[in-house]
């Protein structure tokens, strides 16, 4: 079981899009219980260090899930999810972007059109997350946003578990 | 601007992209860049600010040719950045992959039973 999984990262500057490719070994029901159901959500949704906590999660078509991720040093970085389409077990899109614990929408940042696709295959889940960025620009300030400095400290963090961990 | 904004900002535009990639199979004068478009001398030499700026390329000091070249480290810099996002969703789905495994650990708890467990059933 240590072989590698597939994991596509592919990045289109002109087309702004990144497309996330995984495949996951287990069936599509739980993987897809995984990315749709708040109590799993928030065991994986944000990387190590780094909690996840979900305020609410109303998983329909209009409906948002609203959520935090903390650093180790408590900084909390509010986040929401609008559900514009769902076929369950097959595919759900929204926008994502960041927000207040009120859930109203940081403006300053341009949310991000995703849409995630879900496949079975042999008793593994191939998921397909297409993210689509409004400009470059907004490309950039997403990462920026969550990801910078700090973060790469808490990536660190990371293997040095895993490495413990033997993986 | 800091300069990775400056760097997304003048890669945001098809016309300095096409630029940056003709200059990136060696340096070329203005009159050379400019050919393959319909556009004014002037206006390519926005464009040309616009990547200068971004330290995406240099300019010659030779005040009649002042040849254009490629810089590569700015665009390191986005590059790096972009494996940096790549890496938290690799972090993101190492958890998931945690889950899953724990949640298969434990087949009388599963939702869709494992072939394992339709056996089990049956004997």
């Amino acid at each position: 079981m240590n072989t590698h999984p597939l994991f596509n990262f592919i990045v289109e500057k002109d087309a702004r899009t990144i497309a996330v490719e995984r495949v996951f070994a287990a069936p599509l029901d739980p993987v897809w219980a995984a990315w749709t159901e708040a109590d799993i959500l928030c065991r994986w949704w944000a990387p190590k260090p780094y909690t996840c906590v979900v305020k609410s999660l109303d998983f329909r078509e209009g409906g948002r899930w609203l959520y935090f991720m903390e650093g180790p040093e408590g900084d909390r970085h509010w986040s929401f999810f609008d559900y514009e389409s769902i076929r369950p077990k097959t595919y759900f899109a929204g926008q994502d972007g960041f927000c207040d614990e009120q859930g109203r929408i940081n403006a300053s940042i341009p949310s991000t059109a995703w849409e995630s696709h879900f496949s079975e295959r042999d008793g593994s889940t191939l998921v397909k997350v297409l993210l689509r960025f409004v400009s470059a620009e907004a490309l950039e300030k997403t990462i920026e946003m969550g990801f910078k400095e700090g973060f790469t400290a808490g990536l660190q963090q990371l293997d040095e578990l895993l490495a413990d961990q033997g993986h | 601007m800091d300069h990775l904004s400056a760097t997304f900002q003048a890669l945001a535009d098809p016309t300095r992209r096409a630029i940056l990639a003709r200059l990136s199979q060696g340096p070329a004068s203005v009159n050379d860049i400019a050919a393959p478009f319909s556009m004014s001398l002037p206006a390519v030499s926005k464009h040309l600010k616009v990547l200068e700026r971004a330290q995406l390329i240099a300019r010659g000091k030779e005040a009649q040719w002042r040849p254009c070249a490629l810089k590569a480290a700015p665009l390191k810099v986005a590059t790096d950045w972009m494996e940096q996002y790549r890496r938290f969703w690799e972090a993101r789905f190492d958890r998931l992959d945690d889950y899953l495994k724990e949640l298969q650990a434990q087949p009388a708890t599963a939702k869709a039973p494992t072939r394992k467990s339709r056996k089990k059933r049956s004997t």
